[in-house]
């Protein structure tokens, strides 16, 4: 089972160096857990969720045939990116100064911390 | 029906009130016998039906009436349930509901309720000398007007459950886990208050009562609307408040009052501990196939 508020003290700690929110979602893009500008964030789970399932369905195409792994978008107000955890996804946003590299790096890190802890929520 | 299956025996004299306090627990899990009151079918059940209707008791609930006077003839009839059920289920509990309290005024109600209780644990507390197994009985002082029989069965509701303990103890570990300040659980078909755990001390103590009540009468319009009733949450600035179908026969209700907490994620705890307290009942259960299991 989760914990609520420890889930959410764990994603404060990426909020750093430029990066204004990090949350935990689900599939159909309602937020788990979220540090940051709360209004913000459930907005941008709700658009993630639905370009990331965009994605997800080209990438079953027998063409490209390659799981989806981290997805960055370029914002003219900032840079978003997500990553799948057990079945639910992680997601940091920034304003644009912070480097790519930098958040994905950030995000990574975060994912493998949590993955453990997610990985016995069987549902 | 199982003719194995046990029971819940409900009597009292003609006019206690026994079957309009049915009205609560109607569409109960267990099969219910309710004796009729008239003195002539009393006299019946004591003598030549009494195997057939004391067998694979689990709970007598006794209806006193608390305007009546001749408080005489019922102890009578007490007695010969008490021996009967010492003879064909020695196992069961005994629950006196001291009826119609609402119409006693309210500054005496509470002294002639203790009176009455007095005076019937007294009267039993002659006979377990005699009786084999110690006498498991419990008072209510009861009203279909307000909250007291609601609580009342709720109490019988939890005496019927196996290992209710341990079911207690988990959900207390629940609550803690989701960061909850209350949950409770509740049997599916009567909206009884089966346990609950708060993490802190609440003014109204009849809430239970009072959501019970709305939820049946949402869960009543619903059906009507030809769309079961399956879960609601309810969110304002002071709390959030889920309740979903838990168990096989269980509806569970969570409280919290932290706005940081995310629907979600407590509709995934949910979801979760579902799954644990199913396998929980299934142990708890054991291989009693008549148990009442939430």
């Amino acid at each position: 089972m989760l914990k609520p508020k420890l889930l959410t003290k764990t994603l404060q700690q990426t909020n750093t160096d430029g990066i204004n929110g990090t949350m935990l979602f689900n599939s159909d893009g309602s937020l788990i857990a979220s540090s940051g500008d709360r209004d913000k964030n459930r907005t941008i789970a709700a658009i993630t969720a639905n370009i990331w399932q965009t994605y997800q369905k080209k990438s079953n195409d027998p063409l490209i045939n390659s799981d989806l792994n981290v997805v960055m978008i370029n914002c003219k107000e900032g840079k978003v990116i997500i990553k799948e955890v057990c079945k639910m996804f992680l997601c940091v946003h920034s304003g644009n100064d912070v480097p790519t590299g930098i958040l994905k790096e950030k995000l990574i890190s975060l994912a493998k911390f949590l993955e453990p802890s997610l990985s016995k929520i069987v549902i | 029906m199982n003719p194995t299956k046990r029971k819940i025996l409900l009597i009292g004299r003609s006019g206690s009130g026994k079957t309009s306090m049915r009205s609560i627990s109607w569409e109960f899990n267990f099969k219910f016998m309710d004796c009729g009151g008239q003195d002539s079918y009393l006299e019946n059940f004591f003598g030549s039906q009494r195997d057939r209707v004391f067998r694979n008791v689990e709970v007598l609930i006794y209806v006193f009436d608390v305007t009546r006077k001749d408080t005489e003839k019922d102890l009578n009839y007490l007695e010969s349930s008490v021996f009967a059920l010492s003879e064909f289920s020695p196992e069961s509990k005994i629950f006196c509901l001291i009826h119609k309290v609402d119409l006693i005024p309210e500054e005496e109600r509470e002294n002639v309720i203790e009176s009455y209780k007095e005076e019937i644990m007294k009267f039993l507390s002659k006979f377990s000398e005699i009786l084999e197994n110690p006498l498991k009985v419990t008072c209510f002082g009861t009203s279909i007007w307000n909250e007291t029989l609601f609580l009342a069965w709720s109490k019988i509701v939890y005496s019927l459950i196996p290992k209710i303990q341990l079911l207690e103890e988990h959900l207390h570990s629940f609550c803690q886990i989701c960061d909850a300040e209350e949950v409770v659980l509740f049997e599916r078909s009567t909206f009884l208050v089966i346990s609950a755990s708060s993490s802190k001390t609440y003014q109204d103590i009849h809430r239970f009562e009072k959501i019970s009540k709305f939820i049946k009468h949402f869960k009543l319009s619903c059906n009507k609307a030809h769309s079961p009733f399956q879960s609601m949450e309810i969110r304002n600035r002071f709390f959030t408040a889920f309740v979903d179908s838990f168990t096989a026969n269980s509806y569970i209700l969570v409280i919290i009052s932290d706005p940081q907490i995310e629907n979600a994620a407590i509709s995934l705890n949910i979801q979760v501990a579902r799954n644990h307290f199913e396998n929980l009942v299934q142990k708890t259960r054991g291989n009693d196939d008549n148990a009442l299991v939430i």
